[in-house]
């Protein structure tokens, strides 16, 4: 493999993004380093890159120098004993990695969803205010600041980049999601609360990835820590979900309102009271935080495990709770306020909205949401 | 009350069954007697969440005397072995799905049960979900008229769970065909009313894989034949790369119909560009929710154990046609 271009590791190259990712740092003639935790979803999702790019764990990076580290990868909300703990081991080791490399650039992707999923205000690149309410923003806030503040003492140049809602052919939250909820009848979006996507296309995002990993270093500096990336953040989703719906063959259908009560409404007695507390409200946010502080251990993982099994056992007596996560898309869907791209200037987007739509429904259709077409006899 | 050994303690038991077993321990249906896996640790943790009597990292020879039934939920790979276990042992099994990797594992399976008197029943818990019985019984009752093409998909990106093994990788059993094909494909079976039919046959034409089985990427092309039914194509796409739509859809002389494969409380019916709910009285157990579906399962199986002769919709005899269908597709090789 040659280094043409230079060298990249990228944290997290199993995630969606990082499949694109890899691909295009490859294109543009970088040594590719795809690091990922494990080895069976590295085979499972990486498989077909394995010529292409250098798949390893991070222990193997050791002290390969590197150009730039990019970092994909976050926890994911499973046992929230440790999370906070383990989401910020996680910033350190993509941090140590960077020093070790001694690469000039860390760019730690995040997410627009620190400013909350409903947006208060219209987004600003600089600091995001501490929203609380769902563990994947906090988190994902929490490591901004983590990763600024170790930062500071670190030779490298940092960026945070935000990338809106990611669309992209497959994005199983933008785009499969919402077909899928076209053939099941379920809401695409609330009934005259058409709003903003503040949408990245895949490839793009990825191409700027790239072109910032292959940035000068004081373009970077003077740029300043926050990227936000959303090149079509004005079209409305209606837009989006005509196309797909036209390409599915269904109508959609709009909601009256938000579900109404979401996070154990069903459950009765302490564990119901503790299941909603917990989800939401101030005393959510507290207890989130010390189980997220607390040494995850095996003991931890038991009360744990105890806990959640013994919720989900009154589910099985008084029914299950609403799904939260249809508020939550609901709302996001509902988006007032536009979250505009920050970006660097010498970047262009290399797709347009024509392109991008066209990827976007050829994927529907060999994926097989199309009613009036057969999936693609290909893998 | 049922006393049940649980075979595997892994992933699947622990989130899956486990509250629904801690339900029903509570309310009196079962009691577990013994959790066995070759990861002690595993055993010993779900032991004590499910206040069972013992735990082991090795099977015993032969159950405890007062074990009725057991769980197998190892990965698919052993699921034969340890079912003829008990099965000959005069136990019931609940075996989770997939139910096992050969037509003749399945038939000496039925076979020794019958000979000891005990009765296999396999977890394909979607039996249970609403709207896959009203989607039954409006097929079988000849809503959609000749059925014309099935399209059955179902796929996401991998979410690394925390499997024990791994198998999912190394197992010719542990590839998206077996863990997700077997949810899906047998959705289409139970519709159709073909799991209870000896005489329907299965034709594959074409497999496209990303790799040798285990497989996580599958196109394939097969027909399914039966009386009545005629030879119906069906496109199946799998994958644990893409998503995928999420369902079985069944395109008919007079409508298509969508099957989800997400627990749903009933079936789309598509005519002429416009979509309808189908909502309507079914008959048999019915779960409300994804864990009802389960607890159904126990439910079955403690029927079983009291004696029922009854038939029951997870009986083993019921996925035969999956078992030899799943065969054919992980052993195509081309030849036509």
């Amino acid at each position: 493999m040659t280094r043409s271009g230079g060298a990249v590791a990228v944290f997290g190259a199993t995630s969606y993004v990082g499949r694109f990712l890899l691909e295009r740092l490859s294109d543009r003639g970088f040594t590719v380093y795809g690091v990922a935790r494990s080895s069976i979803t590295a085979d499972i999702l990486l498989r077909g890159l394995r010529q292409r790019v250098n798949v390893c764990s991070p222990e193997d990076l050791d002290d390969t120098p590197l150009d730039a580290v990019i970092n994909l990868a976050y926890l994911r909300q499973s046992i929230p004993v440790g999370i906070v703990r383990r989401n910020r081991m996680l910033v350190d080791a993509v941090h140590r990695a960077a020093l070790r490399a001694r690469a000039p650039r860390l760019l730690h992707v995040s997410s627009a969803a620190v400013f909350g999923y409903r947006l208060r205000e219209p987004p600003r690149p600089g600091p995001a205010p501490r929203v609380s309410g769902d563990s994947y923003f906090e988190l994902k806030g929490d490591a901004e600041r983590r990763l600024l503040h170790r930062a500071r003492s670190a030779p490298y140049v940092p960026a945070i980049i935000r990338p809106g809602n990611i669309l992209g052919p497959g994005s199983p939250a933008w785009v499969a999601g919402p077909a899928q909820r076209m053939l099941a009848g379920k809401p695409v979006a609330l009934v005259g609360k058409d709003g903003f996507s503040n949408a990245t296309y895949v490839r793009n995002l990825a191409d700027y990835l790239a072109h910032a990993a292959a940035s000068p270093v004081a373009e970077l500096r003077d740029f300043g820590a926050y990227h936000h990336v959303a090149e079509f953040s004005g079209i409305r989703w209606s837009r989006w979900f005509e196309a797909f719906a036209e390409t599915v063959g269904v109508a959609p259908v709009y909601a009256e309102a938000l579900p109404a009560a979401t996070g154990g409404g069903r459950l009765s007695s302490l564990a119901g009271w503790a299941a909603r507390a917990y989800r939401g409200g101030p005393l959510g946010v507290w207890m989130r935080r010390l189980l997220g502080r607390l040494p995850s251990d095996e003991l931890g993982g038991r009360m744990f495990l105890r806990l959640k099994t013994g919720l989900a056992a009154a589910a099985v007596r008084r029914g299950q709770p609403a799904d939260a996560g249809d508020a939550h898309y609901l709302t996001i869907v509902s988006a007032e306020h536009e979250f505009r791209s920050h970006t660097l200037k010498t970047w262009t987007p290399p797709v347009d909205l024509p392109a991008a739509l066209a990827d976007m429904r050829r994927s529907l259709a060999d994926d097989g949401f199309a009613l009036g077409a057969l999936p693609a006899l290909q893998t | 009350m049922l006393t049940l050994d649980i075979v595997g303690c892994g992933e699947v038991a622990e989130q899956f069954h486990g509250p629904v077993l801690r339900h029903l321990r509570r309310t009196g249906v079962l009691r577990v007697e013994g959790c066995y896996d070759r990861n002690g640790l595993r055993a010993r943790r779900l032991c004590g969440l499910l206040g069972a009597a013992r735990w082991a990292d090795t099977l015993p020879a032969e159950p405890a005397p007062g074990v009725q039934a057991v769980l197998v939920a190892t990965p698919p790979g052993s699921h034969a072995d340890l079912t003829l276990q008990y099965a000959r042992a005069g136990r019931h099994a609940l075996v989770e799905k997939p139910f096992v990797g050969h037509r003749g594992d399945a038939d000496r399976i039925i076979a020794a049960a019958r000979q000891a008197g005990s009765r296999v029943l396999v977890g394909h818990m979607r039996r249970f979900y609403p709207s896959v019985r009203i989607a039954r019984d409006f097929f079988l009752a000849g809503g959609l008229g000749t059925l014309k093409q099935v399209v059955v998909t179902e796929g996401g990106r991998w979410g690394g769970w925390a499997v024990a093994s791994n198998y999912v990788v190394a197992d010719p059993l542990g590839g998206v065909l077996y863990d997700t094909g077997a949810h899906a494909l047998d959705t289409l079976l139970f519709v159709l009313g073909a799991d209870d039919d000896p005489d329907t046959q299965t034709h594959v034409t074409t497999v496209v894989r990303d790799r040798a089985e285990p497989s996580q990427d599958l196109r394939a092309d097969f027909t399914i034949v039966r009386a009545g039914l005629g030879t119906v194509p069906v496109r199946l796409a799998l994958s644990r790369t893409r998503a995928l739509a999420a369902g079985v859809r069944l395109v008919g002389e007079r409508g298509t119909l969508l099957v989800a494969s997400g627990f749903a409380t009933s079936p789309r019916l598509v005519l002429d560009g416009e979509t309808f709910t189908l909502d309507r009285a079914v008959t048999g157990p019915q779960a409300t929710d994804p864990l009802g579906a389960f607890t159904l399962e126990y439910l079955a199986l403690a029927d079983v154990a009291r004696g029922s002769s009854g038939d029951t919709v997870l009986d083993a005899r019921r996925f035969v046609t999956l078992t030899s269908l799943l065969d054919q597709l992980r052993s195509f090789s081309g030849a036509a």
